[in-house]
């Protein structure tokens, strides 16, 4: 059976410095197991629509629902667990590869710990050996930077991945890995959903079955 | 003992040394003569200003005119500290005032009723020095603690929504970005109370042994003045970051600066 797991109903939003209009009345409604590609271009309103569903920006009207309920207040910090977003940009904290990954267990909303064997395992796609975990994370290049992120959110086995333009700074082969990082995630439970947003036709055509078109803070096309 | 009471003539002597400064920089180009003009006429004027204020409070010693004097000291330093904040946001001056005020008031409540205990306990001549020099000090560490905490959670906005973005609450996202503005705003009092008695003499003992106090004595009020201080600005930088926190965080978990 299938049911909406994530949906953005009427949300609008404006810029905070601005007050220019960002998202303009968009609905979006995403169903468990699901891969959506997020496209328009630049200011469209894209990476704004993943920011409201992440809960990340105050929308003005309009809500966010998850599997069917909207989420406020003290939700939030759990919300976010099972609705992980990944920047375009991957922020790190200074420290360990290993002080990274295991960051998001050390919040009061974490329901598991951290498992130290999973994260070799899902970083061996880096083609590094253990000792990964215990290299400087600033010392990572960009690509091995991001995929350290992707992993630092797959840890917490979210539902749902919103990744807001993942690849957009990577080369071809820290792209490739970067996807196959990914889908190690996407396949291990079909009901696992997705929502990406890129500029690259072809790596939405590669990641994503259903595609949604955005212009002006609008949803146009489906 | 010497009578150092000053006449205005003998003020006037310290006036020239100031005029030879000017000389000295319309010499050699400095262009600093107008401006070392403009702030001591400023000084002078602001300071002959507060003596006749004073000196209308001292004589008529009652209630009123003291609460007044002392509410007006204590908003506008509640609005200079927002004068030397350079990231501001809406209300920031409802934080600034109500931060001042708690902290400076409370820690003064305690030096006038528990430490000075002065008869009548408004005694103008022990409240309005002293509540003056705590609002001076926690205004300052206010307005740093403040400048450092706005500025950090918008240099960091990246790194904090990753942690928010992760289940983080917003507590737990800006703790420490917080704890370093507490931190920035206490190191000038720090610093004056590790180097105070081996640079200078500070101010308000150097007053009281003008005014012929024995050392010993001028010492004790220095420390606990000094303890006053620290207390309060401590206080007054903890409710103002409070305060920001909950203008630049929502209740639902977002960074909300611009």
């Amino acid at each position: 059976m299938t049911f909406a797991i994530i949906e953005a109903i009427n949300v609008t939003r404006r810029d905070d410095k601005t007050e220019r209009i960002i998202l303009d009345s968009a609905s979006l409604s995403v169903n468990a197991g699901e891969s959506v590609g997020l496209i328009g271009p630049s200011g469209s309103g894209k990476s704004s629509m993943l920011r409201s569903l992440a809960r990340l920006d105050p929308v003005l009207v309009g809500c966010i629902r998850f599997q069917g309920t909207a989420i406020t207040g003290n939700a939030i910090p759990a919300f976010r667990r099972q609705v992980a977003y990944l920047s375009q940009r991957p922020f790190l904290i200074e420290g360990t590869v290993e002080q990274n990954v295991s960051l998001p267990f050390s919040f009061a909303s974490a329901t598991g710990s951290f498992n130290r064997q999973t994260a070799i395992e899902l970083l061996g796609v880096l083609g590094r050996r253990e000792s990964i975990l215990d290299q400087d994370a600033m010392t990572l290049s960009g690509g091995e930077q991001q995929s350290v992120a992707l992993v630092r959110a797959m840890l917490i086995e979210p539902a749902v991945l919103l990744l807001d333009e993942p690849t957009a700074s990577l080369d071809t082969p820290a792209t490739q890995r970067f996807e196959n990082l990914a889908n190690i995630w996407k396949l291990a439970d079909a009901d696992r959903t997705w929502i990406w947003t890129s500029h690259d036709a072809d790596q939405v055509a590669r990641m994503t079955s259903r595609t949604v078109q955005m212009l002006d803070g609008k949803i146009v096309n489906e | 003992m010497n009578d150092l009471s000053l006449t205005w003539w003998e003020v006037s002597i310290a006036a020239v040394l100031l005029v030879i400064n000017g000389g000295m920089s319309w010499w050699l180009r400095l262009g600093l003569g107008q401006k070392i003009a403009i702030s001591a006429i400023r000084m002078a004027v602001q300071l002959a200003l507060l003596g006749l204020v004073l000196k209308q409070i001292f004589a008529l010693s009652s209630f009123g005119p003291i609460m007044l004097l002392a509410t007006a000291m204590t908003i506008i330093a509640g609005f200079s500290a927002v004068s030397r904040i350079e990231n501001r946001y809406a209300s920031i001056r409802i934080t600034t005032i109500i931060s001042v005020w708690a902290s400076s008031w409370l820690v003064t409540a305690v030096m006038i009723g528990l430490i000075v205990r002065p008869d009548p306990w408004y005694s103008p001549q022990v409240v309005i020095p002293l509540l003056g020099m705590v609002l001076g000090n926690s205004l300052t560490g206010i307005s740093l603690g403040i400048d450092r905490y706005i500025g950090d959670l918008k240099s960091k906005r990246g790194e904090i929504e990753m942690r928010l973005s992760l289940g983080a609450t917003r507590w737990e996202a800006t703790s420490g970005v917080f704890a370093t503005a507490a931190r920035t705003a206490m190191i000038p009092i720090l610093n004056t109370m590790s180097v105070t008695g081996i640079v200078s003499i500070p101010g308000m003992m150097t007053g009281q042994l003008l005014a012929g106090a024995p050392p010993i004595q001028a010492v004790k009020y220095q420390i606990m003045i000094m303890f006053v201080i620290a207390a309060a600005i401590a206080m007054g930088v903890i409710a103002a970051l409070l305060l920001s926190y909950q203008k630049l965080t929502t209740k639902d978990h977002q960074l909300y600066v611009k």
